[in-house]
């Protein structure tokens, strides 16, 4: 955008007229071109301006900035909507992304649970979380067809949702860090407190 | 006759029965669909139209408030407990309250080419809809929505649709 509106300044700056006659380089070229070029300049401005989607730029930024001892990568932004940034466009794209927290009173992660995605033809996909808890399918593995069944399995318990998913791969876009009447909460296994359980992730 | 004057006139006469085609005569009084079966609606519409990722939450012009969705008492939790009698009225304004005058003329005229509502044409997928091809025209969900307008409920087609299991095994 300050590309454009450089380009459109200097445009003007360039085609100075100095006792009505045009100065500069500006004067080789002619009015019907000049006109072209810079309607095409307004034209690029228009279609980029209508390129930014406030809201979802907004989402983003409400999402804090990362966590310093955490690099960015599979790691990072544990329980964040993924998909917000990991669209393609601002990230590595992923159809289905989400954390699994061990339990439901802490932000203790689960380590190698098991999530199945059945979609809405019949399609099964199995990917499993890593040591932060998070898990995350690219489309070129798993480009589910709507509607989406989830299912989590981790040490002997099974945490199946109730209700499929329409729309959205990104689990934190509706299982947001708290609970309240616009969110699930997190995504759990235990549906209790649960002892501590070492976790490296080096 | 002149030929912009020949050219005004053709045009003023086609717009004038453009106009009057489109235009509908509202019913005299408001006729809306049946609030008290409306609940089986929206029980066969929460797997597909209220999950928290589309129609169950507040971004949406078409609001629907459901127990597994968006919940209408701060008190309430998605996932927990049954659709609340004021998650039902909820719903039931913001159905028939997304397009008043055209769900009037359409329960007026026994449910008679249901998709001149936006609600029916985008869950069919003959308008873009982001939440894509909800409903097939003559499934259980279609049946139950288009029989609720033609105030004529298939009940049993709404607890088809409502009955929707994980498909895991």
């Amino acid at each position: 955008m300050d590309l454009i509106l450089t380009l459109t300044c200097n445009f003007t700056l360039l085609d100075s007229r100095v006792a009505g006659k045009s100065v500069g380089a500006w004067r080789f070229i002619s009015l019907g071109t000049r006109k072209i070029f810079f309607f095409a300049i307004v034209g690029l401005g228009v279609i980029a301006s209508a390129c930014v989607d406030p809201i979802r730029e907004q989402a983003i930024l409400d999402l804090g900035d990362e966590v310093p001892e955490i690099p960015v990568g599979p790691l990072h932004r544990a329980g964040q909507p993924c998909l917000l940034c990991h669209d393609g466009v601002v990230a590595t794209p992923f159809s289905v992304a989400g954390t699994i927290h061990l339990d439901v009173e802490s932000d203790k992660p689960a380590v190698s649970a098991l999530v199945r995605l059945s979609d809405g033809l019949g399609r099964e996909h199995r990917v499993a979380s890593n040591c932060a808890g998070n898990f995350f399918v690219r489309p070129g593995d798993f480009d589910p067809a709507w509607p989406l069944w989830a299912r989590i399995e981790y040490d002997g318990w099974i945490q199946e949702m109730e209700s499929p998913i329409n729309a959205d791969g990104s689990c934190g876009s509706c299982h947001a860090p708290s609970t309240h009447s616009q969110s699930a909460g997190p995504i759990y296994v235990y549906p209790f407190a649960s002892e501590p359980r070492e976790v490296n992730c080096q | 006759m002149n030929r912009p004057f020949f050219n005004w006139l053709v045009l003023m006469v086609y717009l004038g029965t453009g106009c009057a085609q489109g235009a509908q005569e509202l019913p005299a009084e408001g006729v809306l669909p049946s609030r008290v079966t409306f609940p089986l609606v929206l029980d066969a519409l929460e797997p597909r139209c209220a999950t928290m990722d589309c129609h169950g939450k507040p971004a949406r012009n078409l609001r629907l408030y459901t127990s597994s969705g968006l919940r209408h008492s701060p008190a309430d939790i998605p996932g927990s407990g049954s659709t609340t009698a004021d998650e039902y009225e909820a719903s039931f304004q913001s159905v028939v309250g997304l397009e008043p005058e055209w769900m009037a003329i359409v329960v007026a005229e026994g449910g008679m080419n249901p998709d001149r509502l936006t609600l029916v044409r985008k869950g069919r997928g003959d308008e873009a809809h982001k939440g894509g091809h909800i409903l097939v025209s003559g499934d259980p969900a279609d049946i139950c929505l288009t029989s609720w307008l033609a105030s004529s409920i298939d009940e049993e087609a709404c607890q088809r649709a409502a009955d929707v299991v994980p498909p895991f095994e």
